[in-house]
């Protein structure tokens, strides 16, 4: 009996009872703006975030093969003196250090599932580009470190830099151009580039000492800028898709 | 909601995958049906804009899906035919990771990953290696990656193959429930899946839609071309050469045959109700089916 009044005071305060017509009304507009709400796209992570976890999940993989290819290098240099033309053989193991997480999603059939999300295989493999470009970063200035450290000399570095990218950035160029490509048959032929890029700069080191001499600069100064400008393409071509969200890597 | 297809078409050099298909979908299950090679899979791949028609479009509430780019596919959940993962991740550890590239904020992701594997009863092996599941499990696994967007447009490639029948029943009453505001596309062989939850059912043969409506709908088709035979056992091998039989039952010495044949095959056949199978059967005959 007391609630009933109690009911009645609190009904007379509040104002008036809401009608029921009003209620469908509202019930409508809030299914309205449900249904609106359920096609908007929701908050997505930055760039940033992105790449932290990409590097949560594939930090490990992509790093230390190429901390593994550094040890190799540096214990070639300690051991026998490497010179500066031996340098450039070791720059396409850094290449096929990374390369099973390029090709992973294709090797484990996962591409297909990769490539119908937000990034659609090109925000993914910007991002392992970015992951595998940094290291290979932190690891070469490491190994121009120790050079300089044992030729006791800064004379040549601007040098061996050059013969360090150009075969650098000609493995990472093939691999990405396979990439865009969607060869099916594309970790193979990455595979057998880095390989015999190891094999080739081997050879010159061997056979064509001249072209290490500083007269043969111009050539490598020509090459790096070739292959810088076709790098720059690939990643370009990348940028692009992710913007327009168009189909980017290998499914089978 | 509406997702429409017009005109889509897939040429792979002179093999023509996807002839022409057009159709709208609106919230609902849709069930695709289709011998293989019928182009299914290739249809679904550019329905997830994985793969690049050779013409014709698909639209989302009136907007081509090239053009929607990331938009399109933040609404889109896929679980491919050939479901693949990585050997070294947990179930957790996968769907996670498929969280992140759908962009779906880590502590969101979290809670998502949680609600999914609860959903599909994986909770308990949520911190296993995937690579240690049996077959239903690890389709399990997809079918959940598919959900982690909440997804507009869910797109199922044979969801149901490698499932037991408790499984199956389960992801059949998951769909329906989830298909209530939302368009879910499934392609199956099980005739049974697609006649439990399928609103409506396209029918694939050769790159081209060629029945569609609901599943009654299909079943009346072959309305009075379903039959059922009695005959002694000798006799139900010449049965089978000479008409298509759907199905094959022994009572005793006998054999219940169900026949579908244009005209009644015997005089002791008695007609019978027919349901989708009957119509599958009818249209693709029992060679391709």
């Amino acid at each position: 009996m007391r609630d009933k009044v109690l009911e009645d005071v609190l009904r007379r305060s509040l104002g008036r009872e809401p009608s029921p017509g009003r209620l469908e009304e509202t019930i409508g507009l809030c299914a309205e703006i449900a249904r609106k709400q359920a096609v908007r796209p929701q908050t997505r992570q930055s760039f940033w975030g992105f790449l932290s976890d990409v590097f949560h999940f594939e930090g490990i993989p992509l790093l230390l093969p190429q901390l593994a290819v550094l040890l190799a290098a540096c214990l070639a240099a300690v051991s026998s003196h490497m010179g500066v033309y031996d340098l450039p053989m070791y720059m396409p193991l850094f290449i096929l250090a990374v390369m099973p997480v390029f090709f992973r999603g294709q090797r484990y059939r996962v591409s297909e599932v990769e490539a119908a999300t937000r990034t659609s295989g090109a925000l993914l493999t910007l991002a392992r580009l970015v992951l595998a470009g940094g290291s290979a970063l932190v690891c070469l200035t490491f190994l121009l470190a120790l050079e300089v450290w044992l030729q006791r000399s800064w004379e040549n570095l601007g040098r061996v830099v050059i013969y360090c990218l150009v075969p650098y950035l000609t493995c990472m160029t093939a691999m990405l151009a396979l990439i865009r490509r969607r060869r099916r048959d594309g970790a193979p032929l990455c595979l057998i580039t880095a390989l015999g890029s190891v094999a080739f700069w081997r050879c010159t080191a061997r056979f064509l000492p001249w072209l290490y001499e500083a007269s043969a600069l111009g050539i490598w100064v020509a090459a790096v800028l070739i292959y810088a400008w076709l790098f720059a393409k690939e990643v370009t071509y990348i940028i692009q898709a992710n913007k327009e969200a168009k189909m980017y890597g290998i499914v089978d | 909601m509406e997702l429409s297809i017009d005109r889509l078409t897939k040429h792979y050099g002179h093999k023509i995958a996807v002839d022409r298909v057009s159709a709208t979908l609106t919230p609902g299950v849709y069930g695709l049906l289709g011998a293989n090679g019928a182009g299914k899979t290739t249809l679904m791949r550019m329905l997830c804009a994985i793969l690049e028609p050779t013409s014709g479009e698909v639209r989302l509430n009136g907007k081509e899906v090239s053009a929607m780019g990331g938009a399109y596919r933040d609404v889109l959940g896929y679980l491919p035919q050939d479901f693949g993962y990585y050997p070294s991740y947990t179930a957790a550890e996968f769907l996670s990771y498929i969280a992140a590239l759908k962009g779906i904020p880590r502590e969101a992701a979290k809670r998502r990953v949680r609600e999914l594997l609860e959903m599909l009863d994986l909770q308990s092996v949520s911190n296993k290696k995937i690579k240690t599941f049996s077959g239903g499990m690890k389709q399990r696994v997809g079918i959940a990656q598919s959900l982690l967007n909440n997804p507009q447009v869910l797109i199922l490639d044979e969801p149901t193959s490698g499932l037991d029948p408790k499984e199956r029943i389960r992801l059949r009453n998951l769909l329906s429930e989830y298909a209530a505001d939302k368009i879910v596309l499934l392609s199956t062989h099980i005739v049974s899946d697609v006649e439990a939850i399928a609103d409506e059912v396209l029918v694939m043969n050769a790159g081209q839609f060629i029945m569609h409506g609901t599943v009654p709908e299909l079943a009346e088709r072959v309305r009075g071309k379903v039959w059922e035979l009695t005959v002694p056992r000798e006799k139900a091998r010449l049965w089978q050469a000479q008409v298509t039989v759907a199905n094959y039952r022994h009572e005793g010495d006998q054999v219940a045959l169900r026949i579908l044949s244009d005209d009644k095959p015997s005089e002791q056949a008695t007609p019978c109700e027919p349901i989708l199978d009957d119509a599958y059967l009818y249209y693709f005959g029992a060679k391709e089916a």
